[in-house]
């Protein structure tokens, strides 16, 4: 694992994430703060986000969906080196990470921790060089996300702004009501997504996703790190779904808020046998991983809560890790969407209860051919 | 005493040869002294059997008839013993003698019923664990989160895989 070596790039990247941070906090204090940063479209997160210009019409919404199947593609066909920097401005601490993303066409995205800690932000520094499951797009911009995003959401053309110096097109996604979901910045040459803001209810900003530096081309990309992990690549078809259904794993095709099943993966682990499902809405996205068992009590760094009268683990500083077990399987729920979304999921769940005579034979016989299964997990 | 004849010899006693080969069976008995007094004895021992069975039957049935005639109460055992009786002879008489087996396998799978059922109870409460108790590998599945959705790692498990990254991942099925 090589780190980087130029210590400039990592003051410009802790600078601009500082700043960041530092607007996103002032942005917060300030109702109605006038926005003169070039990388702020949008004035802030605390009061809803007026388009940038015009008026809707279909040909904004046809523009904007267009525009963003356009990055979309623009994510697999381009060249580019960027930093990026992300935070997460959930109910409990924000976290918040720089770092480097080299992309060529055809090849996965690698993705490499690009500073040190940055004391006092929560900020999180993972020096490891990780690859993305080809063809997904870059802030959340994929062709397979578009799909579900055009069921869920209007997607609207809304103007001009600028990002990191570079003339951007800004696109609106908004929920049916016309409440703001989230706002993207595309690069106006290239089309590539330079920045994104997610909001929850109320307009208030959960997540904002942003290059600070962007470079093109394929002599600009050189050469990126060795991946040090990668995506499970045991992708779990939907007959073998129907299958682990008919024999009891709860892996539902669909849950609460709209968020449908796009992914499914399995692994072996020393634990068992592990089912990871992704689900989004086109915006939100949460994974939820299932295995036998049941959760071996608190984990460090982890607190109880009860959600829906179950009792849940929840991380400590990221509130979008949750996990708990029930009727014998464990889920650790793993969501980038408001944690009013991440209830719903939790509460959509099967929920342990006594069960009945009958049920309760059933399932001592299910334990029965079980055990006597050589081939059982 | 073995026989020259094997099982033809009570073929022939039972009658089930044809002609051709009772006439080679016959011949064969009026030259072989062995195989004639083991004839006479098959003969012997087949008659004593069917006096058993005749005995067990008249036994059988006269238990059956007064088993009636208790039931019926006024009617006489002739009465209602008559119209029946041929066909209770044989079929009722076996059916009688098949009872304390049925009885036996009866209970022998209600027995095992009840076992299993109460074992199956037993496995299937809550007051027993069988399942693995399991520590989520939350760093690699936050990890396997952003990889798989494209969401560039916040606080996620790369940092932690940083210095067991052999170890932290999780290996592929094969």
């Amino acid at each position: 694992m090589s780190r980087r070596k130029a210590p400039g790039w990592r003051v410009a990247s802790v600078a601009a994430l500082l700043g960041l941070i530092g607007s996103g906090i002032a942005a917060l204090m300030l109702a109605d703060g006038g926005g003169g940063s070039t990388l702020r479209a949008s004035p802030n997160a605390a009061g809803p986000a007026p388009r940038p210009s015009g008026v809707l019409s279909p040909a904004a919404a046809s523009a904007g969906l267009q525009l963003l199947q356009q990055a979309a593609a623009a994510c697999q066909d381009t060249s580019y080196r960027g930093v990026q920097v992300v935070a997460w401005w959930g109910q409990g601490p924000t976290t918040a990470s720089v770092v480097d993303v080299w992309h060529e066409p055809g090849q996965v995205t690698v993705v490499q921790a690009a500073a040190g800690p940055a004391s006092g932000t929560g900020v999180s520094s993972p020096p490891v060089a990780v690859g993305y499951q080809d063809p997904d797009g870059i802030l959340g911009v994929s062709q397979q996300l578009l799909n579900l995003m055009q069921s869920n959401y209007e997607v609207i053309y809304a103007g001009r702004g600028t990002i990191a110096g570079r003339p951007a097109l800004v696109v609106e996604v908004r929920h049916p009501d016309g409440s703001l979901a989230a706002l993207f910045w595309l690069d106006a040459a290239t089309k590539l997504p330079l920045r994104r803001e997610i909001f929850a209810s109320g307009s208030h900003m959960i997540s904002e996703d942003a290059f600070t530096d962007l470079q093109l081309g394929t002599r600009q990309v050189g050469a990126s790190p060795a991946l040090a992990a990668a995506p499970w690549t045991t992708q779990v078809d939907a007959a073998t779904l129907t299958s682990m259904r008919s024999r009891g794993w709860p892996l539902p095709a669909r849950l609460p808020a709209n968020l449908m099943l796009f992914s499914a993966t399995q692994t072996s682990t020393r634990s068992g046998q592990v089912v990871g499902l992704s689900y989004s809405d086109g915006l939100d996205v949460v994974s939820l991983f299932v295995q036998r068992g049941v959760v071996a009590g608190p984990m460090p760094g982890w607190r109880q809560v009860s959600v829906d009268g179950r009792t849940v683990y929840v991380a400590d500083q990221s509130e979008r890790s949750l996990a708990w077990s029930s009727d014998g399987y464990v889920y650790t729920l793993i969501a980038d969407a408001p944690v009013t979304t991440a209830d719903q999921v939790v509460a959509a769940l099967p929920d342990s209860k006594p069960p009945g005579f009958w049920q309760r034979i059933g399932h001592g016989l299910h334990r029965f051919a079980s055990w006597a299964n050589p081939l059982r997990n | 005493m073995m026989s020259h004849l094997g099982h033809r010899l009570s073929a022939l006693i039972d009658g089930e040869l044809d002609d051709a080969e009772r006439d080679r069976v016959l011949v064969h008995l009026a030259r072989c002294e062995p195989c004639r007094g083991e004839a006479v004895a098959l003969r012997t021992l087949k008659r004593r059997m069917n006096a058993l069975g005749e005995a067990a039957a008249d036994a059988a049935l006269t238990r059956r008839l007064m088993g009636l005639a208790g039931v019926a109460g006024a009617d006489s055992p002739g009465q209602s013993a008559s119209p029946t009786q041929p066909g209770l002879g044989g079929g009722r008489s076996s059916a009688r003698e098949l009872k304390p087996s049925w009885y036996v396998t009866a209970g022998a799978v209600a027995a095992v019923l009840v076992g299993v059922g109460a074992a199956a109870f037993v496995a299937g409460g809550g007051g027993s664990q069988p399942e693995p108790r399991v520590t989520p590998a939350v760093d690699t599945y936050v990890l396997q989160h952003d990889l798989m959705t494209g969401v560039v790692p916040v606080g996620s498990g790369a940092d932690k895989l940083q210095p067991r990254p052999s170890k932290g991942l999780p290996s592929p099925v094969p």
